[in-house]
């Protein structure tokens, strides 16, 4: 890979740019470690509990501003911008051709002036309203959510990102102001460009208009039930064609850095149920599962689950099979040649994702909420062998039960 | 140039900057209610089972240990035309593109047959799938809600016919009609191969050539579906569906199909394409009547369409709000500063189609199925040289055609 990434650290603040001299386009997003999941912590000595959904309420309103219309300027500019929310961070970007110093430097303005009224507030919690609803009528979103909500008791990565209707209306300015204080603070902050630009400018544009003065020390509160398991199977009706399942190994201890985790369990599920698979085979053939099915893995530093998901007419067959691989798996062991064959296309991957700039600024802005980048993550990858591959998979999966949720 | 004995139009586009290289074969169609069904159920049949791979896994473990080569076999609408496309992507390197196309040859040319047909139990296999993936669609409201649109507003002409195909037409399809349409359709259609990646033309063209020569070639175009296009009063159509949380709103908008396509992209970037459209800042942003608002247009036709999800009781307040803003477009009621940010944006999604090797080989093919030679940058001058009368005029032929309304 020729790319290099270019990394400073700025009051704290973490810095990436990665040259794509041949490309048109160009790319910067803000990240913030705090998300969907982050609403209990404790500062000076009290305790707070946020609404469900604020991290993302809080997303919408940064973009407005007391005196110019945010998307305006980035339109006059020729950029358009935009901005999500997930378990663990909430991220800000914009995608242009030109004049990319003025939209870097517009972003990390609006990143850094939050401007919350009484009507404003109350003005969004429609369009969220809304927002919410398109998600409730989306059968993956659903049957998702039920799985952790059976995964999970107390941690908030249960909960829906936008929340639900009634937590939205406890939503305040005061609690916007909070959150924004104890959470946009500059050691929970990434900045990752790519694209034909200078790093010199990039670092200098952000040292003058990223001013971050939240400085509290916030300890976060997350509820300790990692080895504990809930419900098996949850259900649910929508009146839908296609059955979709969710099906979830919750990280019942955490095991290794954050990269041997991710690398070691990517590899480990693709040789599980990727397309090469035996278990693929037995059920794409019969067209038990089909294109729409997929695997990931979720994580941060206090917990973990895999997710395998998609369309089927017979989910509970899906769970038998998987439930017949990994136990096949964990007897006769991964060999060397598996563990290859799969480490390469890891790398593969990889080398594609760098075919993308978008691809390229999100994994990197991701991965440094979790305190590593791209290049680590190529290494994990070559760095992997067969011991340690069948070591992550009892780990994983030896004594632990799935969750089955399903929606028909 | 199609070549007039091969029957095959061969682009190489020779670009160094990306990792990998991309092929893309298409068998073109023009779409027809007699075909459109058997021509999707090709696209699976053909990806099951070969001479060479007895198995999708067996595809599956060559591509796995080609450092993770892509694969696979698509039916596409765009316009009148129905393609069935063949597209393999792959790390940069000579072993790998010679790879990837013979696999693609094998499994277009070369597919598995007992007793002169294709197996009956791999088309029954592939009835099955078309089935789930067309019933499936049903399931995503937001672009059901935009098929339906389509289906009643061209109800009477070929972009009203499903991409994918009919369930009613399955039970009249076997192994052996099935296998006689495919033959017709390799020896009759022409053939749209297009590469691009850090590629060395001459050695490919040959490859290519030889990979991809089928004996007989006959180049036959077949026709559209015959349809009667009758002028109509603005439909109304109101479906119900269970359990919907959020109800969706599809208007269709019949613009002239002579009128300069890129007046009538920039007038509907303008009307709904962005954050600051009139669409936008008004039903969403003045509003907070909706998450998503937005227009966009049929590349092939001219029509816009504005799609929306809002709760049911709002549907009437919001469809006057979308004919008040078309109005403001009609009389031109809005800043001069709308023009030129919708021109930045649409020149920024035109030069960003360079970026990436699907949409900068669709750019092409678009070229070539719109019977047209444009560059991207021929393409940015024709946009700025559009001033508020252009758009008005086109807009100002603009009828609301068809409402679709999912509840």
């Amino acid at each position: 890979m020729k790319e290099k990434i270019i990394f400073k650290n700025i009051n704290g603040i973490k810095c990436y740019v990665i040259q794509k001299k041949d490309f048109k386009g160009k790319m910067a997003m803000v990240s913030f470690k705090y998300g969907s999941k982050d609403n209990e912590f404790q500062e000076d000595n009290q305790n707070f509990k946020m609404p469900f959904g604020i991290a993302h309420f809080l997303e919408h309103k940064l973009f407005e501003d007391k005196d110019i219309n945010v998307f305006d300027e980035f339109s006059k500019l020729g950029a358009s911008v935009n901005a999500f929310t997930n378990f663990n961070n909430t991220a800000y970007y914009f995608n242009t051709i030109d004049n990319f110093n003025q939209c870097l430097a517009l972003l990390m303005n609006m990143v850094s002036k939050p401007y919350f009224t009484v009507e404003n507030v109350q003005k969004e919690k429609g369009i969220i309203a809304q927002e919410i609803k398109m998600y409730d009528d989306d059968p993956n979103w659903a049957g998702y959510f039920e799985m952790l909500k059976a995964m999970y008791k107390n941690n908030d990565v249960r909960e829906n990102i936008a929340g639900n209707i009634e937590s939205i209306n406890k939503i305040t300015k005061d609690t916007l102001y909070k959150c924004y204080n104890s959470f946009y603070t500059n050691k929970n902050t990434s900045v990752v460009c790519c694209g034909n630009i200078e790093p010199k400018d990039v670092f200098s544009i952000i040292q003058k208009n990223l001013q971050l003065f939240g400085k509290k020390n916030v300890e976060m509160v997350y509820s300790d039930e990692n080895d504990i398991l809930f419900e098996n199977f949850v259900h649910q009706k929508m009146g839908i064609e296609q059955n979709i399942f969710n099906i979830g190994f919750k990280e019942l201890k955490i095991n290794g850095t954050i990269i041997d985790r991710i690398t070691e369990t990517k590899v480990l599920l693709d040789i599980i149920a990727g397309r090469r698979s035996n278990f693929y085979k037995s059920l794409f053939d019969k067209s038990i599962i089909d294109e729409s099915f997929y695997f990931d893995y979720c994580l941060d530093f206090n917990f973990g689950f895999c997710v395998f998901s998609g369309g089927s007419k017979n989910p509970t067959s899906v769970l038998d099979k998987l439930n017949e691989r990994i136990s096949y798996l964990i007897y006769n062991g991964i060999s060397k040649e598996e563990c290859l064959i799969a480490k390469n296309k890891q790398i593969g991957e990889l080398i594609k994702t760098f075919n993308s700039i978008n691809d390229i600024v999100s994994i990197q802005a991701e991965l440094s909420g979790k305190d590593c980048d791209l290049k680590q993550l190529l290494y994990g990858f070559k760095n992997i062998d067969e011991n340690k591959l069948n070591k992550r998979l009892k780990e994983l999966f030896y004594g632990n039960k799935a969750i089955l949720s399903v929606v028909e | 140039m199609v070549d007039s004995k091969s029957g095959i139009r061969l682009k190489i586009i020779e670009e160094n900057k990306f990792n990998t290289v991309g092929i893309a074969v298409l068998i073109k169609r023009k779409l027809s209610r007699e075909e459109a069904t058997l021509n999707a159920l090709l696209s699976i049949v053909l990806g099951m089972k070969s001479k060479k791979y007895k198995s999708i896994q067996e595809i599956n473990i060559e591509l796995d240990k080609m450092m993770s080569a892509d694969l696979s076999i698509d039916i596409m609408k765009k316009g009148e035309f129905q393609l069935i496309e063949f597209y393999g992507e792959v790390v940069n390197k000579e072993k790998y593109i010679n790879q990837i196309i013979d696999m693609i040859s094998e499994i277009m040319l070369n597919p598995y047959t007992e007793f002169g047909a294709f197996s009956s139990k791999i088309v029954d296999t592939a009835k099955e799938k078309l089935k789930i993936r067309i019933l499936s669609k049903k399931d995503n409201k937001k672009n059901y809600a935009k098929d339906r649109l389509v289906e009643e507003m061209f109800k009477n002409q070929a972009f009203g016919i499903d991409g994918d195909g009919y369930i009613d037409d399955l039970d009249e399809i076997n192994a052996r009609n099935l296998f006689k349409h495919y033959q017709k359709i390799i020896i009759e259609s022409e053939i749209e191969i297009i590469v691009l990646g850090n590629v060395n033309k001459r050695k490919l063209k040959d490859k290519i050539n030889d990979k991809f020569y089928i004996p007989n070639k006959n180049v036959i175009e077949n026709n559209n579906s015959d349809f009667n296009d009758d002028f109509r009063k603005t439909r109304k159509i109101d479906e119900r569906v269970g359990n919907l949380n959020q109800g969706k709103i599809c208007v269709g908008i019949k613009m002239d199909a002579n009128d300069d396509f890129y007046s009538v992209l920039l007038g509907s970037e303008i009307f709904g394409g962005g954050g600051n459209s009139l669409l936008f800042s008004k039903i969403r942003e003045k509003e907070s009547l909706c998450y998503y608002i937005n227009a966009f247009v049929f590349r092939f036709n001219n029509c816009i369409c504005v799609q929306s999800g809002v709760d049911e009781k709002d549907f009437n307040k919001v469809e006057t709000m979308i004919k008040e803003e078309l109005q403001k477009m009609q009389n031109g009621d809005y800043d001069e500063s709308l023009i030129d940010s919708a021109k930045k944006s649409i020149e920024k999604s035109y030069l960003i189609t360079q970026d990436y090797i699907t949409s900068e080989m669709n750019f092409y093919l678009n070229n070539i199925l719109l019977n047209q030679d444009y560059e991207i940058k021929d393409v940015i001058k024709k946009i700025n040289k559009i001033n508020k009368d252009d758009i008005s005029e086109c807009f100002k032929k603009a009828e609301i055609d068809t409402i679709f309304r999912l509840c």
